[in-house]
């Protein structure tokens, strides 16, 4: 930020400028959803995949970060004591 | 002039305000790192000077793993620095913003930049004037909260025994995706979050470390700088 805060940038560049957020935080997101312990598991007895679902779920119907925060923990913290 | 302080004080608390949703998941997470750089062998002031001066949660984490593991310090100065590659990508999204502004307030900003700061800070600047106050305020507010809750992890080190028995390892992808669904407002935005999804995937199953994050991401910035290009190649038709 410091070395290309002066550097010009095309106005048409900002544009797609917006999809870095997205892309940097979905790609940091879905692998530690999908495979939480460094292998691909796509079952429901990934709690961090079930508990991703809900809290998309929720952030989508209610836009609360703390609900999200809440049920996602919940959700991991139930399947854990489920499983084990 | 007073008008002008007092618009700046309100900049600067409304940045301050702006990640308070978010000092549940930086408390946690901070908290889990504090545990695990004193479970690592760290003492309390190493790992209270990492947070101090590095302020960058994965890099932290990988680097105390790597001290665990016994590694040597340029893997380590080596691997920190990929993972951190992905502010090069969030800074540059951020230059139209802060052209004018003075390198040092640049240089301050940039080191309080992280990944809940520059999205709290892209979101407002996407709606409202960007002030480097309020930049300034988010960074403050997440750099403290990261700052206590590693120095009471430390603390706590030796008597939790570990923080998923908790839960609150989820709080920081809860976190991150309370923060991305709103941003996803157009069918661009829609197509460029499922590539980098897909390809993160791939990727991390193929690339060695935290590389998945840099080269998904890029990718996926390229696929959406396709569509633009190619819905205005359309439209000139």
């Amino acid at each position: 930020m410091a070395l290309l805060g002066n550097a010009r940038i095309p106005k048409e560049m900002t544009h797609v400028m917006r999809f870095v957020p997205i892309a940097v935080l979905t790609s940091l997101i879905v692998p530690s959803l999908l495979a939480p312990k460094g292998h691909v598991d796509l079952s429901l007895t990934n709690e961090y995949l079930v508990a991703g679902i809900l809290a998309t779920i929720v952030t989508y119907r209610t836009k609360a970060l703390i609900l999200t925060i809440v049920v996602g923990i919940a959700t991991v913290l139930t399947m854990r004591l489920l499983i084990s | 002039m007073p008008s002008q302080r007092e618009a700046r004080l309100r900049e600067f608390r409304s940045g301050l305000r702006a990640p308070l949703p978010l000092v549940i998941g930086v408390f946690s997470f901070g908290l889990a790192y504090g545990i695990l750089a004193i479970q690592a062998g760290l003492s309390f002031l190493e790992s209270t000077l990492m947070s101090l001066t590095v302020f960058a949660g994965a890099a932290q984490f990988v680097a105390t793993g790597m001290l665990m593991s016994g590694a040597g310090a340029l893997p380590i100065l080596v691997t920190t620095f990929m993972i951190n590659s992905r502010h090069f990508l969030m800074s540059a999204s951020l230059a139209p913003y802060v052209g004018g502004w003075k390198l040092r307030w640049k240089a301050l900003l940039s080191f309080l930049l992280a990944d809940e700061t520059y999205a709290m800070t892209m979101f407002h600047f996407s709606k409202n004037t960007p002030s480097k106050y309020y930049q300034l305020g988010v960074g403050l507010n997440v750099y403290t909260v990261w700052l206590l809750s590693s120095i009471a992890g430390s603390a706590l080190g030796p008597l939790v025994g570990n923080p998923q028995a908790w839960g609150l390892d989820f709080a920081l992808p809860a976190t991150f995706i309370a923060l991305i669904l709103p941003m996803l407002q157009t069918w661009h935005d829609v197509l460029v979050c499922i590539t980098a999804g897909l390809l993160s995937i791939v990727c991390f199953a193929w690339l060695p470390g935290k590389w998945y994050v840099t080269f998904a991401s890029l990718v996926a910035i390229a696929f959406g700088w396709g569509l633009v290009e190619l819905c205005k190649w359309r439209l000139s038709r």
